[in-house]
C-alpha cells in the first residue's frame, strides 16, 4: 500500500482542529477528507504532534464505520440497505452494482475507479431504492437499470467541474417532478408542461429528477404535476398551465448554492431522463390518486416541529422571523423565569423524541439541579434507525428551529456550551446547520449575553462518525469526548454527569424543534393534541409499501391504520396490508389486525413495538416476516458497540439462527432458542441498544409465529427467501431474452420468441427476472 | 451513608460504594470476569449480575452504586440462569482446550502436556513425578496400556502423534538407563515430589482397600496423597491382581512400582485370607477392588471395579479414593467435574498455528526423549488453574453447546516468541489489559480494534505484543481472567 503522504497537511490538519485528545474524531475526519482514507503513517504522526495516543486513535479509527484504512476507488457508489429500500430490493441493487461493476472481493473494482457499499438509510426512502453515487443520488433503482445508472454517472462525471468547486448540495438530487404523460395527460398539454419544467430547473440550477409517468386516474383533472420531495409530503398539482411551472417550481426548490453549477450535465441529464426509452418507469409511479386522498392527506396531520414546511426557505433567517421565529426564546428571555420554563415543559407532557419518550421537563429538572459550574447541552441529531429521516429533514428544513429550542433549553438548565451532533453522512444537514450558527452569531442570537438576557450559550457541530449506538447518550459523549462510542452503565446519567463530568442535558434534535412552537402557543395548546399520556405530535418516516412515504408529523393517538390508509393512501400496488415496522430496529413489526393501535409510547410498547426514532415502515403480504426480523437483527448485530456480552454474542448468535432460517436450514427448536437468547439479550445488555435489539425479533414470533414454523419445514409463505422458493416461467412468455440477458449466472435459456426455461439448480433467486420480466410471467412458489 | 440488604443481610457501606463492595463487606461471593478493584469499572462481562428485589431488575453488581434501603438477591435462581447465560454465550465464542485431548482421552487423565514439557525442559524428574502422581503405576501401564491418549493427540495433523505412552514408561522404568528410578529418589526428596512432610505424618484415618489389581493399588496410592492411611489386603502373594497375568509385562516392572508404592507409604497385607471383620473394625472406610467381591454389601463401602483396560482400572481407584476422601469429611459426594473447554478438531492452519509452540530450533540437540517431547503442540491452556471463566463454568454448570456457533473462531497465538503469548480466541473483552497499559503509560499498550462481535485486543498499528507490553506484561497476564494473556513458560500446575 502506498503510504507516502504529505506529513504537512496532517501537521495542518491537527493545527487547525486542536491537539488535545477529545479533536481525534475531526481530526480523523479531518484526514480522511484529505486522503480519502486513513492512512496508518498519518495516524502515527497525529501520535506525535498531539496528546491523541496510539491506543486511542487505533481504537477510535477501528470503531466507527465512517473512518477507512485502505485507500477507497475514485468514486463511492452507496447503495441504501435502509428498511424502505430493503422492503423495495435494494439487496438485489446491491449485487446488480457489484456485478456490473465485475467486483468480486472486497469493495472496489479493479480499475480502483468505484468503492460500493451498504450504507443505513440515505434518507430519502421516498425514491427507494437509492444509489447514492458520490453527490448524486439515484432514486428507484432497479436491477436493470443499474448499469445505465453507472453509465450516465461515468457520463456526467466527464463533464463536471472539479470537485472542490463544488456546493456540497450540488449533485444530490432534491427530488423529483413526475409529470403525467398518460395519454390523456399528452392531450392535455403535458409535453409542455415538461419543457416549461426543464427550462425553471435549468436556470434555477436545481438537481430535480423530472420522472415521467403513466396515467394517474384522474384523467378529468390533466395535465397533472406532483412534486415529490425526500422526505416530505407529495404535492399534486392538477390542470398545471406551463405559466404556472416557475410557481411551483419556485415553490419548492430553492437554488442557494453560490457556485456555478454544471450546466452542461444537467442539460444532458435532463435530456437523458426524458429520451432514454430503455427506463422502464415502473409501475409504483402511476398514483392512484383519488379526490379525497389530497385534502385528507393534510388534515390528518399536525405541523409543529416540521411548521412551514414547504413554504419556509430553510436557510433564510429572515423568513423564519417573520414566520414567528425567535418569538419563542424572547419571551423565554422576558420571563427570565427557568424553573417556571420548566414547569411550562412539564405541564406541555412533552417526552423526548429520540426513542426512550422520557419527560423532557423531568430531565430538564435534573440536569438543572445537578450541581456543577458548567453545563452542557448536545442535540441528538445521529438518527441511526436505518429506517428513518426525520432528524435529517428536521435539520436540513429547520436549522434555526432547532437551535432555538436549544437556547430556550439551554436558558432553563443553565447550559452555556452545547453541540449538534449530526451524522457526517448528512452533509447537506451540516451545511444548513452550519450556516445557521453563522447567521445567529452575526444577529446576536448566539454567543455571549444574547439580547442582553445575561444568558450565553455558544453552540458547535459535531459530525457523527458512524455508530448507530451513538444515539444513546453516554455513548454519544463518549465519543464527544474522543473515546470509542460505547456507552457506560447508567446511573450516573449524564443529565447528572456527563460530557467532561458535567451535567449534560442530551435531547433530540426533534425534541428541540418542537419546543418554540410549545412556548408561543402555551403548554394547555399542545397538551391538547395527542393522548392521556402522549401529547403533542411525532414525526415519521412513513416508508414502504405505501403509495405515498415521506416525512409526516402526527397527533399522537392516530391510529396506525389511519396512517397507512389516509395519509399514505393505503398499500402500494394493490397488495394486502401485513403489517408495519414501527420504531426501527428498537421497534417491532405490528400486524395488520393490530391497526387500531395508537401512536403513543405506551400503547406501542404494550404491543412490543416502541415509538423508537420514528421509522414506520408498511409492509405488505410479500414481505416475509422472517426475513425482517433477520434484517433488523443484522443492523443491530453489525452495530453493536462489542462491549456487554449479551449484546455482543447474543445478538451474533441470534442472527445466525435467523439467518439459518432464511435459508432453509432451519430445525426445531430454533424458535425457542431464540426466544432464550431474546430474553437474555434484553434483560442483561447494558445500553439501550441491546435492551431493544430483541423486539424485532420477539414481535414477529409473537404475530407471524407461524410463519417461522413455515421456515423450519422448509417453506416461505411470502415467496421471499431466495433458499426456500424456487423461479419458474409460465407460457405467459413471450421470448422477450429480457430475463435471460439479466440472469447473473445464466440459469435461463430458451428459444427467442418461445417460452424461456429457468434452471432451478442454478438459480441464485436474485429475482432479476421476475422484475424485467414485462408480462409477469416469472413466479415464484 | 446507604444500608441496604444484601441476601437479607444488613451492610452499611461509604457514598459512592457499589453493591459488590456492599457485598464483599457481608462475605457474599459475586462472581466477576471484567471487575478489577482500582479500575473504573468497565461493565461489559455482565457476569455479576444480581437482583434488585424492588424493581425485579438485573443489575452489574461491581458498577451499580449501592442505595439506601436497597434490596438485593444474588443468588436466585433468575440471577443463576442469567449468570449461566453470559457464560454459555462467551463460551460460545471461546476457542481454547482447558484440558489437552490426550490428557481427556486418558482414562486416568494424566497430565500429559505437562508431563512432556517437564521431559522437554530435562527435567524428568518432575515428568516421573507426573506420571506417578497420576497413573500410579506408569511404568506398568507403559507396557500394557493400548495408549489411547496417543488417537487423540494432536501432533498427528502434523506428522505423527507423540509417543506417549513410551515416554511415561521411559522416565519411570528404573532399568533404564538415563532415566530417573524414581522409588530410590523417593526416599530423600519426598519434598520435592509434592509430598510434604506434613503430608507425609501418620495419618488420622486409614482406609482398607481389597484386590491388589490396578484399580486397587491406584486407589490406595490416592488415598496415601489425599493424606490417609491405606492398607492393601489381597490373598494373593504377591500385588498386583490381574496384571500377574498379563505376558507381555516384564514382572520385575511390576515389582518395582509396588515396591516403590509400600514406599511411599501404602501397606501390604498379602498372602493371607481376608478377614472381613477385620477389614471392616479396623479401619475407617473400605474400598472392594476386586471383581469377586463386587456383590458384597457393607455399609459405608466402596468400589473400584478392575476393568481388562488396565488405565481404566486405575482411573476407577483413583475415583473411588475420592469419594472415600469426601464420605470421610462428610461432604456429600459429587461428580462435578471441572469445566472443560473444547476446540474440537483443529483446520489444517491452526495446527500450524500451535506448531509455533514447539522449540523446534533446540530439538535437533536433544537427547531422543526430549527431542520427541519437544514435539508436544502444547494444546493445554497455560492458564488452566487460574482462569476464572473455568472455574465460574464449572461452578455455574455452563455448557459450551448451549447456544452453538455457526462457525467457531480461529486458533491463534499472537507473540509465540516473546514471553507472553495473546491467544485471541480465549479473550473475553474484559478491558483490563487496556486499562491498566493506558494506566501505566505504555507508550503503545493495547487497544480495542473492531467493534461488535469482531472487537479484539490488539497493539497498535499491529505492532509487536513485547513492544505493547513493555511495562505492564506482568500485571496483565495477572489481571486477565482468562488465558488469554499468559506468559509463555510459566506452569500454574
Ligand atoms: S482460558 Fe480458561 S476456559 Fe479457556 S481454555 Fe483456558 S482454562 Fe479453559
Ligand atoms: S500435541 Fe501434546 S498436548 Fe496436544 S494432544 Fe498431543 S501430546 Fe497432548
Ligand atoms: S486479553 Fe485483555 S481484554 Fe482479553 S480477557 Fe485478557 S485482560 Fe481481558
Ligand atoms: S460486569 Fe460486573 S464484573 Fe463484569
Amino acid at each position: 500500500m502506498n503510504d507516502e503522504i504529505d506529513i504537512l497537511e496532517v501537521d495542518r490538519i491537527v493545527e487547525s482542529i486542536g491537539r488535545d485528545s477529545a479533536s481525534v474524531i475531526p481530526v480523523l475526519q479531518a484526514m480522511q477528507k484529505t486522503f480519502k482514507f486513513l492512512p496508518e503513517a498519518a495516524l502515527r504522526r497525529v501520535c506525535e504532534i498531539s496528546d491523541i495516543t496510539p491506543a486511542q486513535i487505533e481504537g477510535v479509527a477501528s470503531f466507527f464505520s465512517q473512518f477507512r484504512r485502505s485507500p477507497v476507488g475514485k468514486h463511492m457508489i452507496s447503495v441504501c440497505d435502509g428498511t424502505a429500500c430493503h422492503v423495495k430490493g435494494s439487496e438485489a441493487v446491491y449485487y446488480s452494482v457489484l456485478k456490473d461493476l465485475g467486483i468480486k472481493d472486497g469493495d472496489t473494482d479493479a480499475d480502483g475507479l468505484f468503492t460500493v457499499q451498504k450504507v443505513a438509510c440515505l434518507g430519502c426512502c421516498t425514491l427507494a431504492p437509492a444509489v447514492q453515487i458520490d453527490e448524486t443520488t439515484y432514486g428507484h433503482v432497479r436491477t436493470d437499470t443499474v448499469s445505465d445508472m453507472i453509465t450516465d454517472f461515468i457520463e456526467n462525471e466527464a463533464n463536471r467541474i472539479p470537485r472542490k468547486f463544488q456546493g456540497l448540495e450540488d449533485g444530490i438530487s432534491m427530488g423529483e417532478v413526475r409529470v403525467g404523460l398518460g395519454s390523456c395527460c399528452v392531450a392535455g398539454g403535458s409535453a409542455k408542461i415538461r419543457e416549461a419544467l426543464e427550462e425553471e430547473l435549468e436556470s434555477l440550477k436545481c438537481k430535480v429528477d423530472i420522472k415521467p409517468v403513466g396515467c394517474v386516474g384522474m384523467c378529468h383533472r390533466t395535465p397533472l404535476v406532483e412534486v415529490v420531495i425526500p422526505g416530505e409530503e407529495p404535492v399534486l398539482y392538477a390542470k398545471v398551465k406551463p405559466e404556472d411551472i416557475p410557481e411551483i417550481v419556485e415553490r419548492h426548490f430553492w437554488s442557494d448554492s453560490p457556485f456555478i453549477k454544471v450546466r452542461a450535465a444537467t442539460e444532458r441529464w435532463l435530456k437523458k431522463l426524458y429520451t432514454d426509452e430503455a427506463r422502464n418507469v415502473p409501475d409504483r409511479y402511476s398514483i392512484n390518486v383519488r379526490d379525497e386522498p389530497v385534502a385528507d392527506f393534510l388534515s390528518r396531520q399536525k405541523h409543529i416541529a416540521t411548521e412551514h414546511g414547504g413554504v419556509l426557505n430553510p436557510s433564510d433567517m429572515e423568513e423564519y422571523k417573520r414566520l414567528g421565529g425567535f418569538k419563542a426564546i424572547k419571551d423565554v428571555f422576558f420571563k427570565n423565569d427557568p424553573g417556571g420554563l420548566i414547569s411550562t415543559i412539564d405541564k406541555s407532557g412533552l417526552r423526548g423524541r429520540g426513542g426512550g419518550g422520557f419527560p423532557t421537563g423531568k430531565k430538564w429538572d435534573i440536569v438543572r439541579k445537578a450541581p456543577g459550574e458548567k453545563k452542557y447541552i448536545v442535540a441528538n441529531g445521529d438518527e441511526g434507525d436505518p429506517g428513518a429521516f426525520m432528524d435529517r429533514m428536521i435539520m436540513e428544513s429547520y436549522p434555526y428551529r432547532v437551535i432555538e429550542g436549544m437556547l430556550i433549553a439551554s436558558f432553563a438548565v443553565g447550559a452555556t456550551e452545547g453541540v449538534l451532533y449530526v451524522r457526517a453522512e448528512y452533509p447537506l444537514a451540516v451545511k444548513r446547520i452550519r450556516q445557521a450558527l453563522a447567521d445567529m452569531e452575526a444577529a446576536g442570537l448566539l454567543g455571549d449575553n444574547i439580547m442582553g438576557s445575561g444568558h450565553s450559550l455558544s453552540l458547535k457541530i459535531f459530525e457523527g462518525a458512524g455508530a448507530f449506538v451513538c444515539g444513546e447518550e453516554s455513548a454519544l459523549i463518549a465519543s464527544l469526548e474522543g473515546r470509542r462510542g460505547m456507552p457506560n452503565y447508567r446511573p450516573p446519567f449524564p443529565a447528572e454527569k456527563g460530557l467532561n463530568g458535567c451535567p449534560t442535558l442530551v435531547n433530540n434534535a426533534e425534541t428541540f424543534s418542537v419546543l418554540p412552537w410549545i412556548i408561543r402557543n402555551g403548554a394547555e395548546e399542545f397538551a391538547k393534541l395527542g393522548t392521556d399520556r402522549s401529547k403533542g405530535t411525532k414525526v415519521f418516516s412513513l416508508a414502504g409499501k405505501v403509495e405515498r412515504g415521506g416525512l409526516i408529523e402526527v397527533p399522537m393517538g392516530i391510529t396506525i391504520r389511519e396512517v397507512v390508509e389516509q395519509i399514505g393512501g393505503g398499500v402500494a400496488d394493490g397488495r394486502t396490508f401485513k403489517a408495519v415496522q414501527i420504531g426501527g430496529p428498537s421497534g417491532g413489526c405490528i400486524p395488520a389486525s393490530l391497526g387500531d393501535t395508537t401512536v403513543d409510547f405506551e400503547a406501542l410498547s404494550e404491543v412490543g413495538a416502541m415509538m423508537g426514532s420514528g421509522g414506520f415502515v408498511v409492509l405488505d403480504d410479500r414481505d416475509c416476516m422472517v426475513e425482517m426480523a433477520r434484517y433488523f437483527l443484522s443492523f443491530t448485530q453489525s452495530e453493536s458497540c462489542g462491549k456487554c456480552t449479551p449484546c455482543r454474542v447474543g445478538t451474533k448468535r441470534m442472527l445466525e439462527i435467523l439467518t439459518r432460517l432464511c435459508k432453509g436450514q432451519g430445525k426445531q427448536g430454533d424458535i425457542e432458542k431464540l426466544e432464550q437468547l431474546a430474553k437474555t439479550v434484553k434483560g442483561q445488555s447494558l445500553c439501550g441498544l441491546g435492551k431493544t435489539a430483541p423486539n424485532p425479533v420477539l414481535t414477529t414470533i409473537k404475530y407471524f409465529r407461524e410463519e417461522f414454523e413455515a421456515h423450519i419445514e422448509g417453506r416461505c409463505p411470502a415467496g421471499k427467501c431466495a433458499k426456500l422458493i424456487t423461479y419458474s416461467i409460465t407460457d405467459d412468455c413471450i421470448g422477450c431474452a429480457k430475463c435471460a440477458a439479466e440472469c447473473p449466472v445464466d440459469a435461463i435459456s430458451g428459444e427467442p420468441y418461445s417460452v424461456f426455461e429457468i434452471d432451478p439448480e442454478l438459480c441464485v433467486r436474485c429475482d432479476n427476472c421476475r422484475q424485467i420480466c414485462p408480462v409477469d410471467a416469472v413466479v415464484v412458489e | 451513608m446507604p444500608e441496604l440488604r444484601i441476601n437479607g443481610l444488613p451492610a452499611k457501606v461509604d457514598e459512592g460504594a457499589t453493591v459488590l463492595d456492599a457485598a464483599e463487606l457481608v462475605f457474599v461471593d459475586i462472581p466477576t470476569l471484567c471487575h478489577m478493584k482500582g479500575c473504573e469499572p468497565e461493565t461489559s462481562c455482565m457476569l455479576c449480575v444480581v437482583k434488585n428485589v424492588a424493581t425485579g431488575q438485573l443489575i452489574p453488581a461491581c458498577s451499580a452504586k449501592a442505595v439506601d434501603g436497597m434490596e438485593i438477591d444474588t443468588e436466585c435462581a433468575e440471577v443463576q440462569s442469567a449468570r449461566r447465560d453470559i457464560l454459555n454465550l462467551l463460551l460460545s465464542e471461546h476457542v481454547g482446550d482447558c484440558e489437552a485431548p490426550c490428557t481427556r482421552i486418558c482414562p486416568a487423565h494424566l497430565d500429559i502436556p505437562l508431563m512432556l514439557r517437564a521431559i522437554e525442559h530435562g527435567n524428568l524428574e518432575s515428568a516421573a513425578w507426573i506420571a506417578k502422581r497420576d497413573l500410579a503405576i506408569p511404568a506398568t501401564l507403559g507396557h500394557v496400556c493400548p495408549a489411547p491418549c496417543e488417537k487423540g493427540c494432536r501432533r498427528a495433523q502434523v506428522d505423527e502423534a507423540i509417543t506417549i505412552r513410551d515416554l511415561h514408561r521411559e522416565v519411570t522404568e528404573g532399568s533404564t538407563e538415563g532415566s530417573v528410578l524414581c522409588f530410590n529418589v523417593f526416599s530423600e526428596k519426598h519434598h520435592f515430589i509434592g509430598l510434604t512432610p506434613k503430608s507425609m505424618t501418620p495419618k488420622s484415618k486409614s482406609v482398607a482397600v481389597i484386590g491388589s489389581g490396578p484399580a486397587g493399588l491406584s486407589c490406595a496410592w490416592k488415598l496415601i496423597q489425599l493424606g490417609y492411611g491405606c492398607t492393601v489386603f489381597d490373598e494373593a502373594p504377591k500385588a498386583g491382581g490381574v496384571l500377574r497375568e498379563h505376558n507381555s509385562l516384564p514382572m520385575d516392572v511390576l515389582d518395582d512400582e509396588v515396591d516403590w508404592l509400600a514406599q511411599a507409604g501404602v501397606e501390604f497385607s498379602l498372602g493371607a485370607p481376608i478377614s472381613m471383620h477385620e477389614a471392616a473394625d479396623g479401619f475407617d472406610g473400605i474400598v472392594f477392588a476386586e471383581t469377586e467381591f463386587s456383590g458384597t454389601h457393607f455399609a459405608d463401602a466402596f468400589y473400584a471395579e478392575e476393568h481388562k483396560l488396565a488405565v481404566k482400572a486405575v482411573a476407577n481407584g483413583k475415583a473411588a479414593a475420592v469419594a472415600v476422601d469426601r464420605f470421610l469429611k462428610g461432604e456429600p459426594p459429587s461428580n462435578k467435574e471441572p469445566f472443560d473447554s473444547k476446540t474440537g478438531k483443529l483446520r489444517e492452519s491452526e495446527v500450524q498455528e500451535l506448531t509455533k509452540n514447539c522449540a523446534t530450533v533446540e530439538q535437533a540437540g536433544m537427547p531422543a526423549p526430549q527431542a520427541e517431547a519437544a514435539r508436544c503442540l502444547h494444546c493445554d491452556c497455560r492458564k488452566a488453574v487460574s482462569c476464572k471463566l473455568r472455574k465460574y463454568a464449572t461452578q455455574y454448570g455452563a455448557n459450551q453447546r448451549e447456544f452453538p456457533a455457526d462457525e467457531r473462531g480461529h486458533v491463534q497465538l499472537i507473540g509465540h516468541d516473546e514471553a507472553v503469548v495473546f491467544e485471541p480466541g480465549k479473550c473475553i473483552k474484559c478491558g483490563l489489559c487496556v486499562k491498566i497499559t493506558k494506566r501505566a503509560g505504555e507508550e503503545l499498550g493495547v487497544t480495542f480494534v473492531g467493534r461488535g462481535y469482531n472487537t479484539r485486543v490488539a497493539v497498535p498499528f499491529e505492532e509487536a505484543l513485547q513492544d505493547g507490553l513493555r511495562e505492564a506484561a506482568t500485571e496483565c497476564v495477572e489481571a486477565c481472567p482468562t488465558g488469554a494473556l499468559a506468559f509463555r513458560n510459566v506452569e500454574e500446575r
